[in-house]
């Protein structure tokens, strides 16, 4: 029995399942940033530092941003519950549930670093807590909310994987 | 409640206003912005699972070389 098919039989291929999950947390990731940070504590909004929401009709013109970002969430989380149908009809696919979250946690750490950086700092469209301390918190949102994130899925989808190899 | 009635109207001069400002001409810069974190995340996405499963092809788990178990 050659490397591939023993791979492929005993612990199965992990790429389908790895997607489907960075795809469902970037979605989710995006959902957590849209309603906790844009509508619940209103830190921000998609593009509160270009037109800040000082009155009604510039309120108005960053919600209809907040509902593009939304709908983009969630046909992110639509693809990525497709992929995770398609991925659990294959025989081929290692099924782990920590696999699983730690792709979320690690696409939901994806979306954080690579939003922050773009949309904070390059662009500069909002920036996560606006003010004195601004540049603190959109550092803490990249490192914190990003990278830790990215790096704690990748210790537990990590974790799966050693146990699957050390199995008996 | 005058300003619910403001808040709900759906065609009176505010919501107009603010559609006027939305599809103004920043409206596809501001597209970009909004679909542009996403594509990246995207294709860094492709580029893990594509990654990821090399290594299996590659008979690498985690770093160690794949030992048959049989």
């Amino acid at each position: 029995m050659d490397n591939h098919t023993s791979i492929a039989s005993n612990e199965g291929r992990r790429g389908p399942i790895v997607g489907a999950g960075l795809i469902l947390g970037i979605g989710l990731g995006g959902f957590v940033d849209g309603i906790l940070l844009h509508q619940i504590l209103q830190w921000h909004n998609m593009l509160s530092s270009v037109v800040p929401p000082t009155d009604l009709v510039d309120m108005k013109y960053n919600m209809v941003w907040d509902g593009l970002f939304h709908a983009l969430t969630w046909a992110l989380c639509a693809i990525g519950v497709g992929l995770l149908f398609r991925a659990g009809r294959r025989a081929d696919v290692a099924w782990s549930g920590r696999i699983l979250v730690g792709a979320l946690l690690g696409g939901w750490g994806l979306f954080n670093f690579v939003e922050g950086l773009i949309d904070h700092q390059v662009l500069g469209i909002h920036h996560v807590h606006p003010g004195a301390d601004q540049l603190a918190w959109d550092l803490g949102f990249v490192f914190a909310g990003g990278a830790g994130l990215m790096l704690l899925g990748y210790l537990i989808a990590r974790g799966s994987a050693r146990t699957a190899a050390i199995a008996p | 409640m005058m300003a619910v009635s403001i808040l709900a109207c759906p065609d009176c001069a505010t919501a107009r206003a603010a559609r006027d400002l939305v599809f103004s001409d920043g409206f596809w810069v501001n597209s970009w912005y909004a679909v542009l974190p996403f594509v990246v995340a995207v294709l860094v996405v492709r580029w893990i699972v594509r990654r990821v499963d090399q290594r299996v092809d590659q008979g690498v788990t985690d770093g160690q070389p794949h030992v048959d178990r049989e």
